[in-house]
């Protein structure tokens, strides 16, 4: 995940009256970072076996008292969810590189993404699982901390705080867009 | 084709396992947000916001609640679509 770039501030989410479809606003710096995270999950996810040690958050174990049920359940749930996974966040990188092609539309918010109805539960499970996997990365404990990423120019402090700014953005796109559609839900 | 013939062997078994109702468990978890979850609830189980919310705060102060309960194949659904929202949620057997 070093390709991250730190992404900034400003996000605007607009209901646009009807059609309940959410207008995600972002300058063209956090779009080429959500485009690549995108990218990057779901060469992760392509590439992974689902069992593999950094993935037990995205893929979790489905009885806690019984391994050859929890070993059967894996068999039969994991190939499809990891597929669903995948194409969450292929749905995410295309909107995004589909309104950065083009070009800045709007000079004060930059690139305009309509996410439709039917694709907002790919939005939130592809900023979900991002958030589980950059978890990992920077070792979010049980009650929520995060360690402090350590002193100064050390590249693997660096690359942690990134991530962190990632973490914490992806959890306020998250919210805004829940937030966006509450009034939807039952 | 046999396994037809042969099913009444089994309907004991199957009468015990529906008489064992399963529970979907959702565990609490320091990464998903407590909207998001409470958003799962409403959105997926088309629970009142209240009732989510009321789940959703079981699961952040006591580490775990039971969501949903009845068979175990469609408790093994909810729990597959709960693991495709990014939930931590495991199934078991309510008298366990």
């Amino acid at each position: 995940m070093s390709r991250i770039v730190a992404a900034a501030s400003r996000t605007d989410l607009l209901a646009s009256g009807g059609t309940r479809a959410v207008l995600l606003q972002l300058d063209g710096d956090e779009a080429d970072a959500l485009a690549s995270l995108a990218g990057q999950v779901e060469t992760l996810l392509s590439e992974s076996d689902p069992a593999s040690p950094g993935l037990t958050r995205l893929f979790p174990v489905a009885y806690s008292d019984d391994t050859s049920a929890a070993a059967e359940f894996a068999r039969y749930t994991r190939p499809e969810l990891q597929k669903r996974k995948i194409d969450a966040a292929v749905t995410v990188r295309e909107a995004v590189e589909a309104a950065s092609a083009l070009g800045i539309d709007d000079p004060h918010y930059g690139h305009n993404i309509e996410i439709p109805p039917a694709a907002l539960v790919a939005w939130l499970t592809f900023l979900t699982d991002l958030r589980l996997v950059l978890a990992d990365s920077i070792g979010v404990a049980d009650d929520g901390s995060i360690p402090d990423a350590g002193a100064g120019a050390d590249e693997l402090a660096e690359l942690r705080e990134l991530q962190q700014g990632v973490y914490d953005w992806a959890a306020f796109l998250q919210d805004s867009l829940i937030g966006a559609v509450e009034a939807d839900l039952p | 084709m046999s396994k037809l013939l042969e099913s009444t062997d089994t309907v004991s078994d199957v009468a015990a396992r529906f008489a064992t109702p399963w529970l979907v468990l959702v565990w609490d978890d320091p990464v998903n947000l407590m909207s998001y979850v409470s958003y799962v609830f409403r959105s997926y189980f088309g629970f009142s916001r209240a009732k989510a919310e009321r789940l959703m705060l079981q699961v952040h102060t006591e580490g775990k609640a039971a969501v949903a309960s009845g068979n175990r194949e469609q408790m093994e659904r909810h729990v597959e679509a709960l693991h495709g929202y990014g939930l931590q949620a495991t199934l078991t057997k309510a008298d366990a």
